[in-house]
């Protein structure tokens, strides 16, 4: 393990497991309260919203939850597999700005219509994340954007949910997506929240997790701590708050559907600035905490994510190097989604450029993790022997059978010599990658939808702005 | 003796600074301990946080030092014993249960001369109303981290407008996705984009 031993990481989940009982979860929902006390959790005196939370009610739900899970898509190719262990997957991340420049803009549907298509184009990039529709209200944003996504790529889906109907409005899109077959045997859509970090469920989280219960549905669990803000500021601290947050999460989860795929997500943790008082996203420790939130997913036998996000508000070496920095730790820690393609300035914004760009990043990082196949055919000590000292191997089959695989192949970073990189303007990254955005933007959308569907997801979103607005 | 209490509010050492000023009440004039003493030194505290060579948990162990000390000086200071350069009513908005932001510019602002009347998380706009028409503070703050939970800032000053007390008092909203834009658009006076400018902002508000 890269960050943790064993026995460290039995210790901070200890010490969760007594955090969990001594100082309990805040449930503001009282159903849910409810249902945690009738199943074994404890009252707390002089705090009706406080649940106690006993270990064995923390073994039986991290039993109950499978170590597998599926991650769908529209490509026909099946769905990965999530399990720890297994190669990162990609996705971008939510938003509420768009970055043009040096500027930011309100991302409305349109903007956002163009990023999906963007991203569909991005071949490391496995899936496509909601985010703010400044054009459309609060309310409505998770829906009408799903919507947009469908239409635009066939990757996976994660809508960011404002209200719990906006998930059900969502679910009834994705069983027209899906066809008539169950949501959860190739889940091309899956759903997500965040505690509030130290160890609060807000009714809004609640009500998606018990809405979208009953469908085989993946739930991402999101632990967001804040290390000195939320949080003890010793990241150790910070484990063990962060562990006993998600862990409550398996709980419900378990409690509301019993065998819900879960992934245990440590990899939104932050630390404070202690200058600006910003929550940072791309610091080393971001990569510390989230590497090791992946092991103890991994120790619980769940699958896990992280971002790879920055603080930089354009995109530049700051971004590049803070995500590669935090998204190759990933790979080390282990973890298994790997969120936040063409984030910038803390997840705030986002930037067609900087997903160009990470689209690199996440190409390479899975090229590291494709790692160094060894066999007869790959060592090759045939072709060594023949070749002897003329040392060409350029010319030989072998090497036209396999380079594809081993050398990796981009087009993006710049790769030739000065005078040919200047006979082509000399352009730097970012101009190359502002070239990629015009090029993949180019020409008429490819539909992603059938005309039955693309009217069906209509006219639920019609519905549902109706019932919001109101009038015809 | 009031570099040694300088020095006592840098280190955030609340018993050294206790000490001291128990030991001026002695030989100075209290008004004088108060401003050369405390006021400046937190003056200096806060030029040294500008220039990052403090941060914020000094700034905050600085300000409860202050606090602390200043109990000791109040009875001796007569009429209108306060330091405070003026009054602050924060919360963070209905349906928002996010603490750290608020808190944060709360303790910030006490660091910066502030009395800060601390509404907690998840405030209604009732209560906010209330506590304007109560407590007669010079700045409301409001705070939301969820954008579904943005607009009822805009909702809190419509009831401010409505009750006759939004002239009376200057709002000041702040939070991750909150911007200056939005600020304008729902009629709020400032916007501090972080717990620093906060304390700039309110001071800029009050007319310092």
């Amino acid at each position: 393990m890269a960050y943790l031993a064993q026995a460290e990481i039995e210790v901070i989940h200890e010490r969760s497991l007594t955090v969990l009982e001594r100082v309990g979860v805040r449930v503001h929902h009282e159903p849910v309260r409810r249902l945690l006390l009738e199943s074994g959790a404890r009252p707390a005196d002089g705090d009706e919203l406080r649940v106690l939370i006993p270990r064995s009610l923390v073994e039986a739900a991290l039993q109950a939850c499978p170590g597998e899970v599926r991650i769908g898509d529209r490509r026909g190719n099946g769905p990965a597999v999530l399990r720890p262990g297994a190669p990162p997957l990609f996705w971008t991340g939510n938003a509420l700005y768009r970055s043009d420049g040096k500027l930011r803009r309100e991302l409305v549907s349109e903007d956002f219509a163009a990023l999906v298509r963007l991203i569909d184009a991005l071949d490391a990039v496995d899936g496509m994340v909601g985010t703010s529709l400044a054009d459309y209200p609060s309310a409505a944003r998770d829906f009408v954007g799903f919507r947009i996504m469908a239409e635009n790529t066939r990757k996976h889906l994660r809508p960011c949910i404002y209200t719990a109907r906006g998930a059900q409005l969502i679910l009834e899109m994705g069983k027209v997506l899906a066809g008539g077959a169950p949501l959860g045997v190739n889940p091309i859509f899956s759903l997500g929240y965040s505690i509030v970090s130290p160890l609060q469920w807000s009714a809004t989280a609640l009500e998606l997790m018990q809405v979208s219960s009953g469908h085989g549905l993946p739930f991402m669990i999101n632990s967001e701590p804040l290390a000195g803000g939320t949080t003890p500021v010793t990241l150790a601290g910070c484990l063990v708050v962060a562990n006993a947050d998600a862990l409550s999460g398996v709980v419900i989860t378990q409690l509301l559907e019993e065998g819900r795929p879960v992934i245990f997500n440590l990899g939104f943790a932050h630390v404070l600035d202690m200058s600006s008082g910003v929550a940072l996203t791309g610091a080393p420790e971001c990569a510390l905490l989230q590497g090791a939130g992946a092991e103890i997913a991994a120790f619980h036998g769940l699958p896990s994510a992280g971002w790879m996000s920055t603080e930089s508000c354009v995109a530049d070496p700051q971004a590049a190097y803070e995500k590669m920095l935090v998204g190759l730790s990933h790979l080390w820690g282990g973890v298994n989604v790997i969120w936040g393609v063409g984030n910038l300035e803390t997840t705030l914004t986002i930037s067609p450029v900087q997903a160009v760009i990470d689209n690199e990043i996440c190409s390479a990082i899975k090229r590291i993790a494709a790692g160094i196949e060894i066999g007869e055919e790959t060592l090759a000590c045939e072709l060594i022997e023949q070749a002897g000292f003329a040392g060409d191997f350029l010319t030989s089959e072998h090497t036209r059978k396999h380079f594809r695989r081993e050398i990796w192949h981009r087009r993006l970073p710049n790769r030739v010599k000065r005078e040919v990189w200047e006979s082509r303007g000399a352009p730097d990254l970012v101009e190359r990658a502002q070239s990629v955005v015009a090029e993949k933007l180019n020409g008429s959308p490819e539909g992603c939808l059938t005309p039955e569907q693309a009217s069906e997801l209509l006219a639920i979103q019609r519905h549902g702005l109706r019932e919001l607005l109101g009038g015809a | 003796m009031y570099e040694q209490m300088h020095r006592a509010l840098f280190d955030g050492d609340r018993e050294a600074l206790e000490e001291l000023v128990r030991r001026a009440l002695h030989a100075r004039e209290p008004r004088q301990v108060l401003e050369e003493g405390l006021l400046r030194g937190m003056a200096r505290v806060g030029q040294a946080f500008k220039e990052g060579e403090l941060f914020i948990p000094d700034v905050i162990l600085a300000a409860n030092a202050m606090k602390a000390a200043f109990a000791l000086l109040r009875p001796a200071l007569g009429d209108r014993p306060t330091y405070h350069r003026g009054r602050v009513v924060i919360g963070t908005v209905r349906g928002d249960l996010h603490d750290i932001g608020k808190n944060l510019v709360s303790m910030m602002l006490e660091g910066g001369g502030f009395e800060v009347v601390d509404l907690g998380v998840d405030v209604e706009a009732d209560r906010f109303v209330a506590a304007v028409r109560e407590q007669a503070p010079d700045i409301l703050g409001m705070s939301a981290l969820l954008t579904t939970t943005m607009p009822e800032m805009a909702r809190v000053i419509d009831r401010l407008e409505k009750e006759g007390l939004r002239s009376h008092v200057a709002v000041m909203i702040g939070g991750a996705p909150v911007s200056e834009a939005f600020a304008r658009e729902i009629g709020a006076d400032a916007f501090g984009a972080n717990a620093a400018e906060a304390v700039d902002k309110a001071l800029a508000l009050i007319g310092n």
